[in-house]
């Protein structure tokens, strides 16, 4: 599965893992994955995740929006490369980026 | 039996070596203690009959001559005397005599005798014999331990990652320890950490460690997640161990800044975590069975979070230190152990070693014992970086690919490019990024230039949607249409450099009118950054003045 969750053992946060590449193809699984609302604090791992493109940052603005602005989002484990098209696209003002 | 006769008479000589030799026995003569001396060395004789009083040397002097020459074997020696004193006998025995025999010379007495000394010199000799081969059993196991051991200690080596975070203390009871502690860097900076205990201490424990160690290896370089490889440990020790034997371990891993730390814990004792200070913030139960038991559709994954201040510690640890005990029977446990975490102590890790030790007194310790302090700040890892200075390939190329609507229609062809042009040196340090390049222009090309796909769509969740829907429809009814990609290695001074072309076959599209704007308000639109990403990550771009062809430069420059 290229979008994985899992709920932390105190039901406080979902982690999203995105493996592979990050781009359209996953537009309705990763928007399923977040709809639902479990958990009060939501972690992106891209640990996995290959190469992201502009659909995947707009996947994740979309999430944002649906969750809100005060919804806590981070972004954890991303490879080098990955962490700079999050820079570049100054994702670091709506997303934590670790 | 050969026998040696020791008797300055030869009367007497004469007729024991008629009494024995009739009785199947070889019997060898000396005149006096010494000649005797020199003829059991050379002679090598299974018994000695000894005369006390003779010339030269007397018997209780060759006695113990010969029992200097034999050491730890047995050979009787039977005193043959005519003094009947009790002194006279005891010192036949006190120099080493085995027994004596009263001149005359009984007959049936002397065979009698020489029949008893000679079982329990077979005795003595299969003694002997068990030992010798005792030691050489020793001696092997010794021998197969060390080989283990440095086995174990390869497999092992450098297991743990030199790391600033870290400070851990590791005690075996044995040789071989039954506790593991391994850390190693995860690709994304931050830092892994393993603690596992094997059931029981010693060799069978510590045999447990190699699949352990390599399963761990395996995941941490792929970079794989806490359930992960909580997972996966747990499936290689299922299939690895005997149902007996299982590991209580904990996983760990934090992130590179510090601020996030994941783990996973079955049959461990409770985690400490502290502020900065020593002050116990929290007592996290191993809520997992250990690794090793359940199979691997059974097993649960659930992972533990939290977001620590800077300067929090973890403690993870094995219960040989909460259940060290006194010489009276009194267990250390948890309660002592979580009172030095009180926030008074300046160092409570050292003062909690210190106490276990003091503790046990006189006592061996009889589990191992293993801690690790974890310190939660960015993760600063002792390692090398090694730049070496990136080859350029010697070779200057192109590659074109055309792709109508029946190859478009297919998965992106950028990834195949990628793989293609990537096995030259000079490019596979860069592929990440011009897969995101190449990406972005292809997409563009398709779905603004071919498929004339609006970005406006794309402004609400919804729409968002929609317009991968109607890519996906259009691109399955597309007949006419191609897009044109050339990439081209041009040769510079120091660094090559990569023109990037693509043209389609579209009406062309204002790449401003799917700009995201700079300005603040821009920054929600969840479209248009493709074309920001391009700009960026390349040297140039420009597109002709239709809109249905772009060129881009990127030089490759060595990030190192």
């Amino acid at each position: 599965m290229p979008v994985e969750c899992a709920l932390s053992s105190d039901n406080a946060e979902l982690t999203i893992s995105i493996v592979g590449r990050f781009d359209f193809e996953l537009v309705q699984e990763f928007r399923a994955a977040y709809s639902e609302k479990k958990g009060s604090r939501y972690t992106i791992d891209m640990r996995a995740t290959e190469h992201m493109d502009s659909s995947a940052l707009g996947m994740l603005l979309n999430m944002r929006k649906t969750l809100g602005e005060s919804a806590k989002i981070s972004i954890v484990n991303c490879r080098p490369q990955i962490k700079k098209i999050l820079t570049i696209s100054r994702f670091d003002k709506k997303f934590s980026i670790e | 039996m050969k026998i040696l006769v020791v008797d300055d008479t030869e009367a007497n000589r004469k007729l024991l070596s008629w009494i024995l030799e009739d009785d199947g026995h070889t019997v060898v003569e000396a005149v006096n203690g010494q000649e005797g001396v020199d003829l059991f060395t050379s002679e090598s004789p299974d018994l000695v009959l000894m005369d006390v009083m003779m010339p030269v040397m007397d018997g209780f002097d060759a006695t113990k001559a010969i029992r200097e020459i034999l050491g730890d074997t047995h050979v009787p020696i039977i005193f043959l005397t005519a003094l009947s004193d009790d002194a006279s006998l005891a010192k036949c025995l006190s120099v080493g005599g085995d027994d004596f025999l009263s001149k005359p010379i009984n007959e049936q007495v002397l065979q009698a005798k020489i029949n008893a000394h000679a079982r329990i010199r077979d005795l003595n000799e299969e003694l002997n014999k068990q030992k010798v081969e005792l030691e050489a059993l020793h001696a092997l196991t010794e021998r197969e331990h060390e080989i283990a051991k440095a086995v174990f200690e390869n497999a092992m080596g450098a297991s743990l990652q030199d790391c600033s975070n870290t400070r851990h203390y590791i005690s075996p009871a044995t040789t071989f320890n039954g506790d593991i502690l391994l850390s190693a860097p995860s690709p994304s900076g931050g830092l892994y950490v393993i603690l596992a205990d094997f059931t029981g201490h010693g060799l069978p424990a510590a045999i447990g460690a190699l699949p352990l160690s390599q399963t761990f290896y395996n995941c941490t370089v792929a970079g794989d997640s806490v359930s992960d490889i909580a997972r996966k440990l747990n499936a290689a020790l299922e299939g690895f161990l005997p149902d007996f034997m299982f590991a209580a371990a904990a996983v760990l891993e934090m992130n590179a800044d510090g601020s996030r730390v994941t783990f996973w814990a079955g049959g461990l004792p409770d985690v400490i975590i502290t502020d900065a200070n020593g002050k116990l913030k929290e007592t996290v139960i191993s809520a997992h069975m250990p690794l090793g038991v359940l199979e691997d559709n059974e097993f649960e994954r659930e992972v533990i979070i939290r977001h620590p201040e800077p300067g929090d510690k973890f403690y993870i640890y094995t219960d040989g230190i909460t259940e060290t005990e006194t010489p009276d029977g009194v267990m250390y446990g948890d309660e002592r152990m979580q009172a030095l975490f009180d926030g008074t102590q300046k160092d409570p890790f050292t003062k909690l070693l210190y106490d276990i030790k003091t503790f046990r007194g006189a006592l061996e310790q009889n589990d191992d014992i293993t801690i690790i302090e974890l310190t939660c700040s960015p993760v600063e890892l002792e390692t090398e970086h090694d730049t070496k200075p990136l080859v350029q390939g010697k070779l200057p190329w192109s590659l074109s690919m055309n792709l109508d609507a029946s190859t478009l229609n297919g998965s992106s062809p950028i990834s195949q490019i990628i793989d293609m042009i990537g096995a030259s040196p000079a490019i596979s340090e860069h592929k990440d990024y011009l897969h995101t390049i190449m990406s972005e222009l292809f997409s563009n090309a398709l779905e603004h230039g071919v498929l004339e796909l609006s970005s406006e769509l794309k402004e609400t969740e919804d729409g968002y949607l929609e317009y991968y829907q109607q890519r996906e429809e259009k691109l399955a009814a597309l007949t006419d249409g191609n897009v044109t990609i050339n990439v081209e290695f041009i040769l510079g001074k120091e660094y090559g450099k990569l023109k990037i072309h693509f043209s389609d076959s579209g009406k062309g599209f204002n790449v401003k009118n799917i700009k995201a704007s700079d300005d603040s308000d821009g920054d929600d639109d969840a479209f248009g950054r493709g074309v920001s990403l391009i700009d960026t990550l390349c040297d140039s771009v420009e597109y002709n003045a239709t809109g249905t062809a772009v060129t881009a430069y990127y030089t490759l420059k060595s990030t190192n």
